[in-house]
């Protein structure tokens, strides 16, 4: 939806992950959306050194969130926000209704 | 009463469970999903009840096998019913609130205790405040579309004060207002 905007589609999955999820890690977004790693690794990294996202290392796992400090930061979210709130019911079902609240391990879904 | 496990539902199947341990003198409170499910009426749909106790697993074993249910590890499942049974530990917290005021059902298969209506909706919220789930906050919004008049949104977004999350409670009380 606003992927011409952004420039690509893989750079709008991205932000909308993370604005709906609050943070993101490439394997996650690969798999998610089907999408090689190496694009989603190349973006994330393009949007680190732009200021929008920051990184932080968990164990092995890079974990991307928005920079506070990302001087557009507020209008952006508000774009990607309506974003999502005007996207096909499908699409939402499919990709930004994931469980992100903690279940206990081994236990069946 | 002869059960058929088979064709209960999950707010009978709370009901059965919570019953016999009451009887046995074992407190539980059902909370979690399956509370989603029964105030949602089944709107939302949970597969697993989790109960709180303060007892150990060994208790609850022997009175839930008399009535089929077999311990595999800290779950228990009867083969005649698709639904797992859970215990987490005690208290029962709302966020960070710890609560001791639960509803109680009377239906044919006796005494169920569950979380309150208010609490339900603060409990899906809180996982929408400190995780950003979105299905939390769907299902939130479940509870309130069925049980408006048991819930007082000013006493919710007092909790949302609280729990320091009046931002989210704002974006929950757009999505009502739709």
């Amino acid at each position: 939806m606003i992927e011409n905007l952004l420039g690509n589609q893989t750079l709008e999955k991205i932000l909308l992950s993370v604005e709906r999820y609050g943070n993101c890690y490439a394997c996650n977004i690969s798999k998610t959306f089907d999408l090689s790693l190496y694009a989603v690794q190349t973006q994330l990294k393009k949007m680190e050194l732009t200021g929008v996202l920051v990184s932080k290392l968990y164990g092995k796992v890079r974990i991307y969130e928005f920079n506070p400090r990302y001087a557009l930061l507020k209008e952006l979210r508000a774009l990607l926000s309506k974003t999502l709130e005007i996207l096909p019911e499908k699409e939402i079902k499919k990709y930004y209704m994931n469980r992100t609240r903690p279940r206990l391990q081994n236990k069946p879904l | 009463m002869k059960i058929d496990f088979s064709k209960l539902n999950i707010k009978d199947l709370a009901n059965v469970i919570c019953d016999i341990l009451l009887k046995n003198n074992i407190d539980v409170v059902l909370v979690g999903g399956a509370c989603v499910s029964i105030y949602s009426k089944n709107k939302y749909m949970s597969y697993d009840l989790d109960f709180v106790t303060d007892k150990t697993l060994k208790e609850l074993e022997s009175v839930l096998n008399t009535i089929g249910f077999k311990r595999t590890g800290r779950l228990f499942k009867n083969d005649k019913c698709d639904y797992l049974i859970d215990f987490v530990s005690h208290p029962v917290m709302i966020g960070k609130e710890y609560t001791k005021d639960f509803e109680e059902m009377k239906t044919k298969y006796g005494l169920l205790k569950l979380l309150k209506p208010a609490d339900c909706l603060k409990d899906r919220l809180a996982g929408y405040f400190y995780w950003n789930d979105p299905q939390s906050l769907e299902q939130a919004i479940m509870i309130y579309n069925k049980q408006k008049n048991k819930i007082n949104l000013k006493e919710i977004e007092n909790w949302s004060k609280k729990e320091n999350n009046i931002e989210k409670y704002n974006i929950f009380i757009k999505k009502i207002i739709l």
